[in-house]
């Protein structure tokens, strides 16, 4: 073996190197192409360009001057570029590379993020910072178990049974309408193609209207202020949240179903509502379960924030106590930490139940 | 196919739980607390309807004893007119009793009864919904679909620079999530990584999962970072917090889908002397790398919409333009016109940035060829022989 | 019973699946349809009940003309129409007695199986299907828990179940075992002479084909090219309906490299065909080589 590695030369011969083919390189022109993106898009960061800090270049006996978060994103891009170029990226590749920058730069300064972390350690070290963080960590348990909400007779854990509450009623409901419109919105067991495309039309609809926004829509539709409507306006939104995830999970599945038995069931004579019962259901039953104890965890988390915006439950006690939060952390602190332990308890109990079933 | 038994004892039990629940309703727990009472209440119903209904059935089967013994002597006589006579009748199995299947299946019923009565739900006010929905809908479809004016334009462009901030809010935070979540996801791959750091890892990203990202948000990056608008850093805090409570779920599924991949290359690899390092970058990456770029991307869509709610909270984004008491949600009277168009741009942005992630997804993961599904109808299926190869000859 | 005239199916994709079939089918015979893959062998047998709607011609089955079109009439002629499929096409998560309650979903109103709550009448013909079966002792299974033969069986019990005047068998023993196929099959030949049933059965095996059927119908490129009695069905015909090419050259330039591929494909066929042609087989392919 060693005889055999000690005859090798370490250059190849001219013969050999002309037998190798050549690694394939990118083209020049989309690489071209590329890098005028890159300009387009420095021109554009320049365009929304909020901070004043800016780079010279002494040029001779001009002065050139050039706005330095965008020059440092254009110098990003093209530095991004040369490295595609060498590694022989495709220019689809280097294309993905490039924006992935462009949009990181773009969502950067959207949100300030230099600025932001330059000031936090300003921010630990003076203000109240340090003592909301410590508050947080020795939270009043006293106070979730024996104190009222402010001004009421409702104990605190009261509104923790209305979360659990709204947030099983929503998983019953909203998951039996997810499945019924997972049923219509799948091509394999619904009516026909055109009903199976406005539902899943509709349904996309329902899903990008955040949960919030659902809140808020209905607490305005029924008629009530935002604040103290009750859990109806919560249990609807999450319902309609809930619609939205167990349709489009649940229809993907209802393609991947095996068509033998729905055939079978056809040639046998059963109608669509018997075809989708006998055939479809079943089949699906399994990811059906799964996916509303999934629902179910996630409406308790939608639930407990949900009271933020102003419905029942424990989310608008928490914003209650955010709103007086000069009179201490405490309480806050200890809200946070039960909603954790409820999460993780709901987390638990949810994944016994899956072991059991499936 | 006797299951009195199994009604009697369904009875029994929903008698006891209704009893149960009615005596709670004494103890000072449901004195001080009405939610609390109203739940129990709601069990009472809730049993006390079953067992009535279960009683009704119970006494009806009892009376069809005679009409049901009557069939199985028939059965047993082989009287059917032109049916088959079976002449190995106790080969048939007794039915298994789905007990506790059906337990369940009660117990849902009656704890969906008993949160519906715990939660109040004043459900008259459902009565009066439609005549609003039907009045808001038009103003908001007004508002979409008018000449913008002065104000109309405003709305549209805070409504667009609200939903972009939460696009980027949404980005910084998958980004943030993408960049720990690869390592943790090998860390906590079975296949790649020693009992010693998988348990540990395991169970720092359950630990991750299980907490809400609204409690990253309050309790560590508003007072870390700031709240408010994007200026005063609420943006920032909910993209860190979006970003943190993404790591457990990226995770977890990169730790699958690196766990699912084919063990040949890494048998190879590893036969071949490659050091740990070496076989992760050359015969675990290149397998898993599309499905962790997809999953990054579908985390980016489901960070969108959760970023609304920490907007409610004071985090930035698309969720502090609409939630009161600043937002569209808080003035009186409803500003319909804004809504819509606040509402339109959600819907369209969410739906555009979710069709160019799918776009993306599927690219990565099929390759350039868009692979046409054949989805075969039931009627007419595709010819179930094989490709025509016949015809081309 | 069933009568074919002039019936033509061509797929949405152009691809002609049946030419001008004109076939009548008796009532009581039990019929082999043979033939290569993609000679229209399914494709025959899911024109009858509609599966693949046929595109010209008259397709009768009994008294009632198939109408693909009209999805009632259709439902109407499925209920006395059978169908077995190579894979069974068993739901696998439900019991094996709610799998062949399938077959009587024709006969039950619709919110009776929605909430599956089944009449006596119901479970009592799909018991005596199950005792005609001789499965009855697993009705309670999951029908994914049993084994090939006896899900086959299943799913014969749930066609037994619609009292069908016509049982269709797609293959139905293609992915059995030889011993187990040939106990399903006399089941069925069994059962079909009991209850006097039409049955129309794909074959794969030739040898099966010509043990238990009646009458042997051989196809190619979607025409009939054989149909007789099995006893007339001599190795000439059977070389005739494969098209086994009586040498090399005769393969290359009638069927192109395709009927080459088609012979590697179906080797079964060949060995079940006796060792002469088997043999003859492999010589060419070697002198090919």
């Amino acid at each position: 073996m060693s005889t055999a590695v000690s005859r090798r030369s370490t250059a190849p011969t001219p013969a050999q190197e002309r037998n190798r083919p050549k690694p394939p390189t990118p083209q020049i022109p989309p690489y071209l192409g590329l890098a005028v993106l890159a300009v387009a898009a420095f021109y554009f960061f320049f365009w929304t360009w909020e901070g004043n800090a800016v780079l010279f270049f002494p040029l001779g006996d001009t002065l050139l001057w050039v706005p330095r978060d965008p020059m440092i994103g254009l110098i990003l891009m093209l530095v991004a570029l040369l490295v595609c170029w060498k590694l022989r990226v495709s220019p689809m590749g280097a294309f993905g590379g490039l924006a992935i920058i462009a949009i990181t730069y773009w969502a950067g300064s959207n949100i300030h993020f230099v600025d932001r972390i330059t000031e936090v350690p300003r921010r630990l070290t003076g203000g109240n910072t340090r003592d909301q963080l410590v508050g947080y960590f020795n939270p009043d348990w006293t106070y979730l178990l024996f104190h009222n909400v402010a001004g009421t007779s409702r104990p605190i854990w009261g509104e923790w049974l209305i979360t659990l509450c709204m947030a099983v009623v929503a998983t019953i409901i909203g998951c039996f309408i997810g499945l019924l419109l997972a049923m219509l919105a799948s091509p394999v067991s619904s009516l026909n193609r055109g009903t199976s495309q406005t539902v899943k039309a509709i349904n996309s609809v329902v899903r990008s209207i955040p949960d919030v926004g659902w809140a808020l829509l209905f607490a305005a539709f029924l008629g009530g202020t935002a604040y103290g409507l009750g859990a109806l306006a919560a249990v609807l939104a999450l319902i309609m949240f809930n619609i939205g995830i167990v349709a489009k999970l649940l229809s993907e599945s209802i393609d991947a179903v095996q068509p033998g038995p729905l055939e079978a069931a056809d040639a046998a004579g059963a109608n669509l509502i018997q075809r989708d019962r006998v055939a479809v259901l079943p089949a699906v039953m399994p990811s059906f379960i799964s996916y509303s104890l999934y629902v179910f965890e996630l409406n308790i988390r939608a639930s407990a924030a949900l009271g933020v915006v102003g419905v029942a439950g424990i989310g608008g006690e928490l914003s209650r106590q955010i709103g007086r939060m000069s009179q201490g952390y405490e309480n806050v602190g200890a809200i946070l930490w039960a909603l954790v332990l409820v999460v993780l308890m709901v987390d638990l109990l949810s994944l016994w139940i899956r072991r059991r079933l499936l | 196919m006797s299951h009195g038994y199994k009604v009697a004892a369904a009875l029994v039990g929903s008698v006891l739980l209704a009893a149960g629940g009615f005596l709670v309703t004494y103890s000072p727990a449901a004195e001080s607390s009405d939610v609390f009472s109203r739940m129990m209440w709601g069990t009472v119903i809730g049993a006390g309807a079953l067992a009535a209904a279960l009683a009704i059935y119970g006494l009806a089967y009892l009376g069809t004893r005679k009409q049901r013994a009557a069939e199985r002597q028939r059965i047993v006589a082989g009287h059917k007119p032109g049916g088959y006579t079976p002449d190995r009748l106790d080969m048939r199995p007794i039915r298994p009793a789905k007990f506790w299947y059906n337990m369940a299946l009660i117990l849902i019923g009656v704890v969906f009864v008993s949160s519906a009565a715990g939660t109040g739900m004043t459900l008259s006010a459902l009565l009066e919904m439609p005549a609003r929905v039907w009045d808001s809908s038009l103003q908001m479809i007004g508002g979409v679909a008018q000449v913008p004016d002065e104000d109309a334009r405003g709305d549209w462009s805070s409504a667009f620079d609200a939903m972009l901030e939460s696009v980027a809010i949404a980005w910084i935070g998958t980004l943030v999530g993408a960049i720990f979540s690869l390592p943790c996801g090998i860390l906590a791959a079975r296949n790649l990584t020693p009992l010693g750091t998988y348990i540990p890892m395991r169970f720092l990203l359950s630990v991750i999962r299980a907490v809400p990202e609204i409690v990253f948000a309050v309790a560590i990056f508003i007072p870390l970072l700031g709240v408010g608008p994007a200026e005063r850093g609420g943006a920032m805090a909910g993209a860190f917090a979006l970003g943190i409570s993404s790591i457990g779920t990226l995770s977890k599924l990169i730790s699958e889908s690196i766990e699912g991949v084919d063990q040949g290359p890494l048998e190879a690899s590893r036969a071949s002397g490659a050091s740990h390092v070496q076989m992760i970058r050359w015969a675990v990456l290149p397998q898993v790398l599309p499905e962790v770029l997809a999953i990054w991307l579908y985390r980016f869509e489901v960070n969108i919409r959760a970023s609304a709610i920490l907007g409610a909270l004071g985090a930035g984004g698309i969720g502090r333009l609409i939630s009161p008491p600043n937002g569209l949600f808080g003035q009186r009277p409803y500003d319909w016109e804004a809504i819509g168009i606040t509402l339109f741009v959600i819907i369209a942005i969410t739906m555009v940035v979710d069709q160019v992630s799918g776009f993306v997804r599927h690219r990565v993961i099929h390759g350039k060829t868009v692979r046409r599904r054949s989805r075969r109808r039931p009627e007419a299926s595709a010819p179930p022989e094989g490709p025509p190869k016949a015809v081309a000859v | 019973m069933i009568k074919f005239e002039n019936v033509d199916v061509v797929y949405p994709n152009g691809f002609r699946g049946l030419n001008d079939i004109n076939l009548e089918i008796h009532q009581g015979e039990f019929v082999a349809i043979i033939g290569l893959s993609g000679a229209g062998k399914s494709t025959l047998i899911r024109a009858v009940n509609g599966l693949v709607p046929y595109t010209n011609g008259t397709l009768t089955v009994g008294d009632t003309v198939v109408d693909p079109r009209n999805k009632s009439k259709l439902r109407k002629l499925r209920s006395k129409v059978g169908m077995i499929f190579q894979q069974f096409n068993n739901v696998g998560r439900i019991s094996v007695l709610n799998n062949v309650l399938i077959g009587r979903s024709a006969f039950t109103p619709t919110w009776r199986s929605l909430i599956g709550w089944y009449g006596s009448h119901d479970r009592e013909v799909a018991f005596q299907s199950l005792e005609r079966v001789g499965i009855v002792e697993k009705s309670y299974n999951r029908a994914a828990a049993l084994s090939g033969g006896q899900q086959q069986r299943v799913a014969i019990a749930r066609v037994l179940a619609q009292d069908p005047e016509v049982i269709l068998a797609d293959e139905p023993v293609a992915s059995l075992d030889p011993p187990t196929a040939r106990k399903v099959l006399g089941d069925l030949r069994t059962i079909q002479r009991d209850l006097g049933i039409t049955c129309v059965v794909n074959m794969h095996h030739l040898d099966l084909a010509r043990d238990y059927a009646d009458r042997i119908i051989g196809m190619r490129n979607g025409e009939v090219v054989f149909d007789g009695a099995t006893q007339d069905a001599t190795e000439d015909v059977i070389a005739d309906v494969y098209q086994r090419p009586r040498s090399a050259d005769d393969a290359t330039q009638v069927q192109g490299g395709a009927g080459l591929r088609e012979d590697a494909e179906n080797a079964t066929e060949a060995d079940l065909n006796g060792p002469v042609t088997g043999s003859g087989n492999d010589s060419e392919r070697k002198d090919i080589a």
